[in-house]
């Protein structure tokens, strides 16, 4: 295999792929083209997963490609790596491309992690001599010394991932196309993966980067693009394509979703205690769904008990939704506002105040329980169930913010 | 055509690491091991040369369980091979729908772990040749010709049921059916010389009547090899093998789509 010559840009024009979806029967697929009127139009319908895809990475870029589920992020790192053929549109991509698509593709389950390297290796087209070059440093950088005579089955999907980035980092690829792999290791292996793909990329190496992870390609792209049902939807500098995406995305059924995602229930363990309702109101009592940062926010929940109970705890989290952060958690007694509890059968209001509304643009997701006594006792818990979004304070990249003084001296 | 060689030459080390975990994969689970690779057409061998003994086949004068077995170890190779080859796409969907490498590393793949049981299987010739106190004669000479040819063969038969039978599982299943039915129409559980005539010509565009009575001529010391025979059986396993490439590079675009 040629080793690397000077790296050159990924050129990507006008690429489209459609998929046939619908019946795989053939009688109805005839039926569909010979006598379209009587098929259900249903029964066969095409699919373009990219529409008129175009865009450039030039070398010693950082792409990042962001978009919901769906909106065709994958099949256009199919498609870059040769798995797939566009149905129309060009792109050029010189040199070994070292794909990281998913999690241990590629890997033997009965072989040992030593073989499966070479193995790896031999599938992406690195050499068996090249590959026994690289195996100690491959070895030391997965830090799985231990487990190379191991059956690659026996691996947690953590360790699969750090063996799998490991070998294609350390391919002298000439593109590297990431998606999302790194979202399972732990922390000191993803921060090390991160230094490494940038230590490739100021080799002057094109990168493109798939990410639902916005703070992450606010911070490591160069630039960025929105891919959106197939379609380009905007392009330019990482925070400008992150605004409009997070924009977007709070403003339609993308963000709905967020809240009724699959990660939201309610467990309810004692019936006699249940919270009734949570609302986010403006200093003038209004219930809302949007504030600005820094504003005044009020979290009114109603607690409805059918005895008395004794002293309640109204414990709130608040999560980013986009990063599914988790930004604060915390109860009434732990900030000095114990509470003895509803005396009789009927209702309570807790309120918790944010007179500075400590938070910056984006979704967040509230849960919400009660526990009677002491905090373990949860009588009933609504995790994630509750959002509100915030406008403004897009200041830095943190995704909380204080208010602190300043002060300069000398 | 050349770019079967190129393409495979390039990724011998996959290639390599395919049979390697083929041939590694299929024994380490099994008691007997590569013993396998000589028990199919060993078990074979027996049972033919029990019909054989009531059913009266001919067999040129050659005593039957060594003119059977002679014929059997490239036809359970060829068989082998290509019964491996035809669902190889299929099976390795995983790694096809992830990674680009040329497709057709699989099929060779299958081919190769073919000839691992051929080599194999010839110990047990070896063997059979001493006990019935036979040695090849000069024509043993054919015998690379005959396993290249072979080799060519399977492989675009492989080539082309693999490429049809991802679109349709159908091919594989059929495949199955038709290799079965392929070995009676080919020399080997009787002579060639136990063909009429009138059909030989008929019956020599199956490539598999010349590579087996080949391989009697070569390992048997039959006589002078039959040049009609032989130039037939290359002239169709290449036209096969040319065939079944371009089918199978035609229709790989879509395998990642459609497996």
């Amino acid at each position: 295999m040629q080793m690397s010559s000077s790296p050159s840009a990924i050129v990507v024009e006008g690429v489209s792929k459609r998929y046939q979806l619908g019946s795989d029967n053939r009688i109805v697929k005839l039926a569909t083209r010979w006598f379209p009127k009587l098929v259900d139009p249903r029964a066969v319908s095409d699919f373009w997963a990219l529409r008129d895809v175009s865009f450039r990475c030039e070398p010693g870029e950082a792409l990042g490609v962001v978009g919901k589920n769906g909106a065709g992020k994958s099949t256009l790192l199919k498609v870059l790596c040769g798995v797939t053929t566009p149905t129309s549109g060009t792109f050029s991509i010189t040199g070994r491309v070292a794909p990281l698509i998913e999690v241990g593709a590629g890997f033997h389950p009965e072989l040992t992690g030593r073989e499966n390297v070479f193995l790896n290796a031999s599938i992406l087209g690195m050499s068996r001599v090249e590959a026994a070059s690289k195996y100690d440093a491959i070895v030391d950088f997965a830090g799985l010394e231990k487990f190379m005579e191991t059956p690659v089955k026996r691996y947690s999907s953590g360790m699969l991932a750090r063996l799998g980035f490991t070998i294609a980092v350390h391919l002298d690829p000439d593109v590297l196309l990431v998606d999302e792999v790194l979202s399972v290791g732990d922390l000191a292996f993803v921060l090390k993966s991160y230094r490494k793909i940038e230590e490739i990329r100021k080799r002057g190496i094109p990168v493109l980067l798939v990410s639902h992870n916005l703070q992450l390609i606010r911070n490591f792209c160069t630039s960025a693009i929105w891919l959106h049902e197939g379609q380009v939807r905007a392009q330019g500098t990482p925070n400008d394509v992150c605004a409009a995406y997070t924009r977007h995305a709070l403003d339609t059924a993308a963000g709905e979703l967020a809240l009724t995602s699959s990660d939201s229930y309610r467990v309810q363990s004692d019936p006699s205690i249940s919270l009734e309702s949570v609302r986010f109101v403006a200093p003038d009592g209004s219930e809302r769904a949007d504030f600005e940062s820094g504003g005044d926010m009020t979290i009114e929940m109603t607690i409805a008990a059918s005895r008395a109970t004794g002293p309640l705890l109204v414990n709130v989290t608040v999560w980013q939704a986009e990063s599914g952060q988790m930004l604060l958690c915390q109860n009434n007694a732990d900030d000095g506002t114990p509470y003895r509890g509803i005396e009789a059968p009927g209702r309570a209001k807790a309120l918790m105040r944010f007179p500075r509304l400590p938070f910056v643009a984006g979704l967040h997701q509230v849960s919400v329980s009660v526990s009677e006594h002491n905090v373990n006792n949860v009588c009933d818990w609504h995790e994630k169930r509750f959002s509100f979004k915030v406008a403004g304070g897009e200041v830095g990249y943190g995704c909380f913010r204080a208010f602190p003084g300043w002060e300069f001296a000398g | 055509m050349t770019g079967l060689v190129k393409n495979i030459w390039r990724y011998r080390e996959l290639t390599a690491s395919l049979v390697k975990r083929e041939v590694l994969a299929r024994y380490k689970q099994s008691v007997l091991g590569p013993a396998w690779a000589i028990l199919q057409p060993l078990v074979l061998m027996l049972t033919f040369s029990f019909v054989a003994s009531f059913a009266r086949l001919p067999s040129d004068g050659v005593p039957y369980p060594l003119f059977s077995y002679t014929a059997l170890i490239p036809w359970t190779m060829f068989q082998n091979g290509v019964m491996m080859a035809t669902p190889s796409i299929v099976l390795n969907a995983g790694i096809i729908k992830k990674i680009y490498f040329p497709r057709e590393v699989l099929p060779v793949g299958s081919i190769l772990v073919s000839l691992f049981d051929f080599v194999m299987s010839f110990a047990v010739l070896v063997g059979l040749l001493v006990w019935y106190g036979r040695a090849p004669g000069p024509w043993v000479a054919i015998l690379p010709v005959l396993v290249v040819v072979q080799l060519a063969l399977g492989l675009g038969v492989g080539l082309l049921t693999s490429a049809l039978g991802t679109f349709k599982r159908d091919v594989i299943f059929a495949t199955f059916f038709a290799l079965q039915m392929w070995m009676y129409a080919s020399p080997v559980i009787y002579p060639l010389s136990a063909v009429p005539a009138r059909w030989r010509t008929l019956y020599l565009l199956n490539p598999m009547a010349g590579i087996v009575s080949g391989y009697r001529t070569a390992l048997l010391d039959t006589g002078p090899p039959d040049l009609t025979a032989l130039g037939m059986a290359a002239g169709s396993s290449l036209l096969i093998l040319a065939g079944g490439y371009a089918v199978f590079k035609a229709l790989e675009r879509w395998y990642a789509d459609v497996i």
